[in-house]
C-alpha cells in the first residue's frame, strides 16, 4: 500500500482495523522524504531516531488496545520556529543555527502526549516573516506541484512537506497568512485558527498581537483532527483564552443548508488576481449553493487598509524582538528580512497606536457584518505559486494580502483548495471564516465543500 | 466599511536618502553603506504605509489603553 497521500483519518481507520502499523507508515515516508526532499528543501532537519522510537511506541499501545487519540501513531512535522527540547530550532536563519532548546514548546507537548510521531523540522521564511530568502544557511523550500515554483510562507516547509506525501500534517504559524498562503499555493488544507486557541509558548514570536499556531493538512476532516489535540487554553501564554475545546470532528457533521454566507467579492476580484481566481470562487460558490446555503455579497474595508493596518503593528513588534540582533549583528539577517523589520525602528509610537486604534475599528466591522451572515468566503491568495526566482521584488507592502483581514480581526480563517490554473497547473484555493472560537463552523463549511468536490483529492507527481 | 471622515499624512513628501540615513543612526543603528542602500531601496513602501494610517480617532477607541491586571493574575510568566 502506498501510504504517502493517505490522510490522518485513512490512517487512523487502518489502524484501528490493524492493516497498517505506525512503524510501518513512518519507514515509508522517512524514505519518501530520503528520496525526495533533496530538490524540495522541505525539511530542514529529519529527526529518523526520534520517529521511530515514537512509532515503535504508538504500535505498541495501538496494538494493545490502548489509543490516545486522533493523533495516535500520525506522523507530523513542525515549523522551525517551533521549539523542540534538544534539538536545534533554527528560525531558517544564521542567528540561530545553533540554538538548542531546552524545553519542548507547549503544542509539542500536547501532540507527544496525543501519540504524534514527529519526523523533523521544517523550513520556514526567517524567522517566520524573511522571504523567500536565497542567502540563508539552507535554501527555501520549492513546491511540489512545480519545484520552479515557490510553496508561499511563511510555512512553506509545512505546505511543500504535506503536498509532497512526506507527511500527512504538519504545524505551522500564521501571523499574517503564514499558514493559509502555502496552503492555498500547495493545494492543502490551512487553518489560521482565532487568536488565542491554539498556544504558542515555545514558538518564536514574529508579532505578538498576531500570532497564531495550526495545522496544514490535506483534508478538512484531518484539520479537525489535529486541532482535537494542539488546542486549548495555555495559562503560561498570556494571548491565551479559556474557552471550552468542542469536538471538531462531530462538528463536521451537518452541512451548510441555510447558513448564510457572505461573499466578499472585491477582495479576489480586484487587480493583482490570477485571470482565473474568479472562476474558480464563482464555481466553488455554485457549489456551496446547491449544498443548501445562502451566498450574498458583503463590503468591507479594502485589503490596502487591513495589509497597512497589520503591517505596521507587525513591523514595530517585529522590531522590538530582533532589536539587539541588528545593532549588534545586522550583517547576519537575511536581506529581506533585514529589511522587513528595520522599518519598525523609524515607526513612531503615535503611528502604532494609530494603527492599533484602527485593528478595533476593522476588527468590529467584522463582527457587525457577521451579524448579518454566519460566514465570510473569499480566496485565500491571489496568485499562483510564485517562481523560484532570487530577484523578485519584496511585496510584503506594496501588494495587498487578502490573507490579512482575518489576522487583524483574529477571526479563525481556513484556506482550501477549490481548482487549479488552466495555463500552469496550479492551486486556486478558497478561504472561509468566522466568529472567534467558531472554527467548528468554518470546518463544517469546508467538509461540506469537500464532499461535493475533489480537489484536496488532488496530489503533485514527484517522479 | 470604515469611516470616511479620517485624516492621514499622505500630503507629507517622501524622505530623502539623506533624511533615511539621519533617521536610520538617531535609532542607534549601524549599518554598513551596502545595506544602508538596500534599506534606502525598501523604506518608501513603508514610509507611505505609515503616511496611509488614518489619524485622529476619538481616545476611547482602544485596545492601546488597556490594562487587564485580571488577565496578568490568570496567567503565568511567559517562558
Amino acid at each position: 500500500m502506498d501510504v504517502a497521500f493517505l490522510t490522518i483519518a485513512e490512517l487512523g481507520r487502518l489502524y484501528r482495523r490493524r492493516e497498517l502499523s505506525p512503524v510501518e507508515v513512518t519507514r515509508a515516508l522517512l524514505a519518501r522524504i530520503a528520496a525526495h526532499d533533496g530538490k524540495l528543501h522541505s525539511f530542514l532537519r529529519v529527526t529518523e531516531e526520534i520517529a521511530l522510537a515514537e512509532a515503535t511506541e504508538a504500535e505498541a499501545e495501538l496494538m494493545a488496545g490502548n489509543a490516545r487519540g486522533p493523533m495516535h501513531g500520525i506522523p507530523y512535522a513542525l515549523k522551525d520556529i517551533i521549539e523542540t527540547a534538544g534539538i536545534p530550532t533554527t528560525g531558517h536563519s544564521k542567528l540561530r543555527q545553533d540554538y538548542v532548546p531546552k524545553a519542548d514548546a507547549e503544542l509539542v507537548t500536547r501532540l507527544k502526549a496525543g501519540g504524534g510521531i514527529m519526523l523533523g523540522k521544517l523550513a520556514t521564511w526567517e524567522f517566520a516573516l524573511g522571504g523567500p530568502s536565497f542567502d540563508l544557511p539552507w535554501p527555501p523550500a520549492r513546491n511540489p506541484w512545480n519545484p520552479d515554483t515557490l510553496p508561499g510562507g511563511s510555512s512553506s516547509g509545512a505546505g511543500a512537506a504535506v503536498a509532497a506525501g512526506f507527511v500527512p500534517g504538519a504545524v505551522g504559524t500564521d501571523t499574517g497568512g503564514s499558514i493559509r498562503g502555502p496552503a492555498a499555493v500547495c493545494g492543502l488544507a490551512g487553518l489560521k485558527p482565532t487568536y488565542g486557541r491554539v498556544s504558542r509558548r515555545g514558538v518564536f514570536p514574529n508579532t505578538f498581537s498576531m500570532d497564531h499556531c495550526g495545522p496544514l493538512a490535506r483534508s478538512t476532516e484531518d484539520i479537525a483532527l489535529f486541532m482535537q489535540v494542539i488546542a486549548g487554553f495555555d495559562a503560561q501564554d498570556p494571548g491565551s483564552e479559556d474557552v471550552a475545546v468542542p469536538d471538531y470532528r462531530a462538528e463536521l457533521k451537518g452541512g451548510v443548508r441555510g447558513l448564510r454566507l457572505g461573499l466578499v467579492e472585491d477582495w479576489h476580484q480586484g487587480a493583482g488576481a490570477h485571470p482565473d481566481l474568479a472562476a474558480a470562487i464563482e464555481a466553488a460558490v455554485a457549489v456551496l449553493r446547491e449544498s443548501g446555503a445562502i451566498v450574498e455579497p458583503v463590503r468591507l474595508s479594502s485589503l490596502r487598509e487591513y495589509t497597512d493596518c497589520k503591517t505596521t503593528i507587525s513591523s514595530v513588534e517585529l522590531y522590538a524582538i530582533h532589536e539587539h540582533d541588528l545593532k549588534t549583528r545586522p550583517q547576519d539577517f537575511g536581506r529581506i528580512l533585514r529589511n522587513r523589520v528595520l522599518p519598525g525602528a523609524l515607526i513612531g509610537g503615535e503611528d502604532y497606536l494609530a494603527a492599533l486604534r484602527w485593528r478595533t475599528e476593522l476588527a468590529q466591522e467584522q463582527t457587525r457584518a457577521l451579524r448579518r451572515v454566519d460566514a465570510f468566503i473569499t480566496a485565500a491568495a491571489l496568485t499562483i505559486a510564485d517562481p523560484a526566482d532570487p530577484d523578485l521584488p519584496d511585496r510584503l507592502v506594496s501588494a495587498p494580502s487578502i490573507t490579512m483581514p482575518f489576522s487583524v480581526g483574529g477571526l479563525p480563517a481556513l484556506a482550501i483548495p477549490c481548482g487549479f490554473s488552466k495555463k500552469e497547473g496550479l492551486p486556486l484555493s478558497l478561504q472561509i471564516a468566522a466568529a472567534p472560537f467558531a472554527e467548528g463552523l468554518v470546518l463544517r463549511i469546508a467538509h461540506a465543500y469537500q464532499e461535493a468536490t475533489d480537489w484536496h483529492r488532488r496530489h503533485p507527481s514527484l517522479a | 466599511m470604515t469611516s470616511d471622515k479620517r485624516t492621514d499624512l499622505t500630503h507629507l513628501p517622501p524622505s530623502t536618502p539623506e533624511e533615511i540615513r539621519r533617521m536610520v543612526r538617531r535609532a542607534g543603528l549601524d549599518l554598513s553603506e551596502e545595506l544602508m542602500c538596500q534599506f534606502i531601496a525598501a523604506w518608501p513602501n513603508y514610509e507611505a504605509m505609515i503616511r496611509r494610517l488614518p489619524r485622529g480617532r476619538p481616545y476611547a477607541d482602544e485596545p492601546a489603553h488597556s490594562f487587564r491586571p485580571a488577565r496578568l493574575s490568570k496567567s503565568g510568566p511567559y517562558r
